[in-house]
């Protein structure tokens, strides 16, 4: 821009006025100009450092014993001399000297810097450009490890910007004749915009940045009024304009609709101007459009918090192969405890070292070379030393120029996935042998039947190869009859997917058949197709070797109970000849003596004296007992032997009949018997008859004695059980020989008292245990007695 | 009580028993011939005129035979059946009259024919009160068969 105006502005001034951080140095480090703000951010005064060698005004923290401070920035300056071109450093401990007014000592600081040359005419170095941020607030906080990626992009963003502005504005900074060149130029071109306006806001100059920002380019601006050209200047701006012309200096960030229509995001500063010792003569807008910087902030801003909050491992490294960025998940993931320890461990540490040589020389150059590279690698925990499976996934960043400026990662832990192929790996290995194991031939086939698998059971006994039998070679060594049913069978289940069951021969090494029981199931997959089949053939040989001598013994056996049944039932049937012959053979000798006792009684009536006569009547009483006694016996055989048949019965009809005849046997005593209505049950009628006929008999006996005899028959319930009851008042008995109760020939009473056999009750016995049931006995001496039967299920 | 001249045939391989029954015969008064033989076969001998009995008027059957069922040779059982298998003795009155009381025997007995089947009872009264009754039913109450033709 071509500077028309009549009044000159004073670059100084403009310099001085500079939002930024600038300290020009002469090449032997001598202070020849400051910005205002860098006095301001350093404590000191124009006036105090002027002309001064550097390290002087600005010495080392004696009370930091590990400071770098000075020597770091020396070196910088060396470089820069030395190689001719900028020097940066992103960060640097600097401490500075507080002013005595305010207690003296050192206030801890961190700068990032930027050392440039600034070249003559004739190419001498001639100044020294410092340019420096105050990141100490970053630092803080990266420190305590919050915005650490944040000061990633802002170093970075900064570095470069005032790099730029620095290079550009140095330069007009040669001579004081140079000099204002210089600043002219600096400004005319700084990347910011610069206007200087007089009290009445009218331009005294603008840069090229600003008038093209404002749309102003070709507009001869310089003696109008800023508001005459931008009538529209919103009156938040013109307040701040007059803040800046009562003295005040003023800066923001603000939203400004440009001629172009966008909405830019502008950073603004205001300061007044004026000669030393007078009143503001007028003021300096400084504006920046941060646009752009705005928007990639918030998407580095965006990434970062994304990456962050990211479970994947994700992280950044140089060229170097030193990180400078990972989340937190990869921290976490590898153990590592921060982020500073990050920053110092390469990233061949990450890896094994038997895998370090390929990370290094194999896979990143593969990255470099195609822009991307992945591999499943693992990686070491650093406090466990554990591995940790990943798929490490690499690419290559490049820097504004396009240029590799490092590698970044998005990698994920697949520890388990490995885990799990590895127990996988293990399972199907676990099969495989015990497949190989187990005493039965198996194999797999495809859904459409190709075997592809045998155990070695299946070649060891078939004697056969994998060549012979893959896919349908099987049918080599089956029955060649047995063939087509088991192929049209087999066939089927191929078809509809159901499960194969057969048994068949298979001809073995020894070219012997055997017949083997073959199982065939379908293994479906996730959507119910048979994916394969697994089938298994167990020799059954042995199996229907058993089975035959099963069925031979069973013949055996058989015959056997035939036998014995034959010779049981030949025993019985002497059993019954032998029951036939006591009934008959030796009643009739008893007959015969009470026949002729009786015929001896009777014809010689005369002869016999009254003894011989009852020497007779015991001869022929004893002969009739035991003729009761052989009945009896008779009677308790029969019972044994007798077909049972269950029909319903009416036991009070029954009971009643006996009632009747015992009645009429006893016609002389006085006997009540009380017989409960509807007494059924299911049993054998002759049989249950004989034993109620026992029953009431012995009850009937027994209360020989009482004047009065009750006799009663009845049912009750007993252990939830329906027993039947005989009860009488008769002279009872002691329980302590009830055990005895039920034996034949055993009896509790005296025959004299009681006649009897001693089988009635015996006899009862059989027939209830013949209908599954129970007998039972409850008395008292001379109390009566109650028995009590039951009759087990109908 | 009632005299007949017919005779009673007792087939009764037990003397004691033989006498036994004589004798509650006479007890009970009845007068009939008794004949004792002590095999079933000389009981078919006396019925059909063999053997022993050979030339005996067949024609002259006896007005009851009284049947034990242990017997020497032919058993009680096998007699029934023959005399029940021939013309000549088909109706004949025959009960038996044993010390059995096995249901097949009174079975067998009943489906071979016998006319009544009365188990002698130890008790000598009871057996002479049975005799009587017997021999009151047979001879004196029933109807005797039409002799065969």
């Amino acid at each position: 821009m071509s500077l028309t105006s009549e009044t000159s502005p004073d670059f100084r001034v403009l310099f001085e006025s500079l939002p930024g951080l600038y300290l020009v140095l002469t090449p032997d480090l001598r202070i020849v100009a400051a910005s205002d703000a860098y006095l301001r951010a350093t404590r000191t005064r124009r006036e105090e450092i002027l002309g001064r060698e550097v390290f002087d005004v600005f010495p080392d923290n004696p009370d930091d014993p590990g400071t770098s401070g000075e020597s770091n920035v020396r070196a910088s300056f060396a470089r820069v001399v030395h190689h001719r071109c900028a020097d940066a450093m992103a960060e640097q401990k600097y401490d500075i000297r507080r002013p005595e007014s305010e207690g003296g000592g050192f206030e801890e600081r961190y700068w990032s810097l930027v050392n440039s040359p600034v070249f003559g005419e004739d190419q001498k170095l001639t100044y020294i450009v410092n340019s420096v941020k105050d990141v100490t607030e970053l630092v803080r906080l990266k420190q305590s490890g919050i915005e650490r990626d944040k000061l990633t992009v802002e170093l970075r963003g900064r570095a470069v910007r005032m790099e730029a502005e620095i290079l550009q504005g140095s330069r007009e900074l040669e001579d004081s004749h140079r000099r204002r060149e210089l600043l002219e130029a600096f400004v005319e071109h700084a990347p910011a915009g610069l206007a200087m306006f007089d009290r009445n806001m009218r331009y005294l100059w603008a840069s090229e940045r600003w008038l093209a920002d404002c749309g102003l380019i070709d507009r001869a601006v310089l003696g109008k009024s800023h508001y005459e050209v931008l009538p529209d200047l919103p009156e938040h701006w013109k307040e701040a304009h007059r803040r800046g012309l009562a003295g005040e200096s003023l800066k923001g960030e603000d939203e400004w609709e440009a001629l172009d229509g966008n909405t830019h995001s502008i950073r603004w500063e205001i300061q007044p101007w004026g000669g030393p010792g007078t009143d503001t003569e007028g003021i300096i807008i400084f504006s920046e459009d941060i646009t752009a910087r705005k928007r990639a902030e918030l998407e580095a801003q965006k990434f970062v918090s994304l990456a962050d909050h990211s479970t994947e491992f994700i992280a950044m490294c140089d060229l170097n192969f030193m990180p400078f960025y990972a989340n937190e998940a990869s921290l976490r993931l590898v153990g590592l405890e921060s982020w500073e320890q990050l920053l110092r461990t390469p990233v061949r540490e990450f890896f094994f070292p038997e895998d370090q040589r390929f990370i290094i020389e194999e896979f990143f150059p593969r990255v470099f070379r195609e822009g991307n590279a992945e591999v499943e690698i693992r990686f070491r925990h650093f406090q466990t030393g554990e591995p940790i499976w990943m798929i490490y996934n690499v690419f290559y960043i490049k820097d504004a120029a396009g240029q590799p400026a490092g590698l970044a990662t998005v990698s994920r832990d697949i520890t388990r996935r490995k885990q799990a192929e590895e127990a996988l790996r293990e399972s199907e290995a676990q099969f495989r042998t015990l497949a190989n194991a187990i005493p039965q031939l198996c194999w797999m086939a495809n859904a459409d039947g190709w075997i592809f698998w045998y155990n070695q059971r299946w070649y060891e006994y078939t004697g056969t190869t994998a060549e012979q039998m893959e896919g349908w070679g099987w049918q080599s060594v089956h029955d060649p009859e047995a063939l087509p049913k088991v192929l049209e069978r087999w066939q089927v289940s191929i078809a509809t997917g159901e499960p194969f069951d057969m048994v068949f021969p298979l001809r073995g090494a020894d070219d012997v058949f055997r017949p083997f029981l073959t199982l065939v199931m379908p293994v479906r997959d996730r959507d119910g197709k048979v994916a394969r089949w697994f089938g298994t053939n167990t020799d059954i040989s042995e199996q229907r070797r058993i089975e035959e001598q099963i069925q031979q013994l069973n013949t055996g056996l058989e015959k056997l109970v035939r036998e014995r049944t034959a010779q049981l039932e030949a025993a019985n049937r002497e059993l019954e000849a032998f029951a036939y012959s006591v009934s008959h053979d030796l009643r009739a000798p008893l007959r015969g003596i009470d026949g002729w006792s009786l015929a001896l009684a009777e014809d010689y009536a005369a002869q016999l004296d009254d003894r011989a006569h009852e020497f007779l009547g015991r001869v022929r009483s004893e002969t009739q007992r035991m003729g009761q006694l052989i009945d009896d016996l008779l009677q308790l055989s029969r019972i044994t032997r007798a077909e049972m048949e269950r029909t319903p019965i009416d036991l009070s009809t029954v009971a009643h009949g006996i009632a009747a005849r015992l009645r009429e046997a006893h016609a002389e005593r006085r006997i009540e018997f009380l017989i409960g209505p509807e007494l059924t049950a299911k049993g054998d009628a002759r049989l249950l008859e004989i034993a109620l006929t026992n029953l009431l008999e012995n009850a009937v006996k027994f209360t020989g004695t009482r004047a009065h005899a009750q006799i009663e028959f009845g049912q009750t319930e007993c252990a939830g059980e329906r027993a039947f009851y005989v009860r009488d008042n008769g002279v009872g008995f002691d329980l302590t020989f009830a055990n005895r109760l039920f034996g034949a020939f055993q009896r509790l009473h005296k025959t004299s008292e009681f006649p009897g056999t001693g089988i009635g009750l015996a006899t009862v016995k059989r027939i209830i245990h013949r209908h599954g049931g129970r007998v039972w006995a409850d008395a008292q001496p001379d109390r009566g007695a109650t028995f009590y039967f039951t009759l087990g299920a109908p | 009580m009632t005299t007949n001249s017919r005779t009673i045939l007792l087939v009764e391989d037990n003397p004691s028993d033989a006498g036994l029954t004589e004798r509650a015969l006479a007890k009970s008064r009845i007068t009939n011939h008794l004949v004792v033989v002590e095999d079933g076969q000389e009981a078919l001998d006396y019925l059909w005129g063999a053997g022993a009995w050979a030339g005996r008027d067949v024609a002259d059957l006896p007005a009851l035979l009284l049947l034990d069922l242990k017997l020497p040779k032919v058993p009680g059982l096998e007699v029934l059946r023959r005399i029940r298998g021939d013309a000549r003795t088909r109706r004949l009155l025959v009960v038996i009259l044993t010390t059995s009381q096995e249901e097949q025997d009174i079975a067998a007995g009943y489906d071979l024919g016998v006319n009544s089947y009365i188990r002698k009872p130890v008790d000598f009264n009871q057996f002479a009160s049975t005799v009587e009754h017997l021999g009151l039913y047979w001879l004196v109450l029933n109807e005797p068969p039409p002799k065969t033709e």
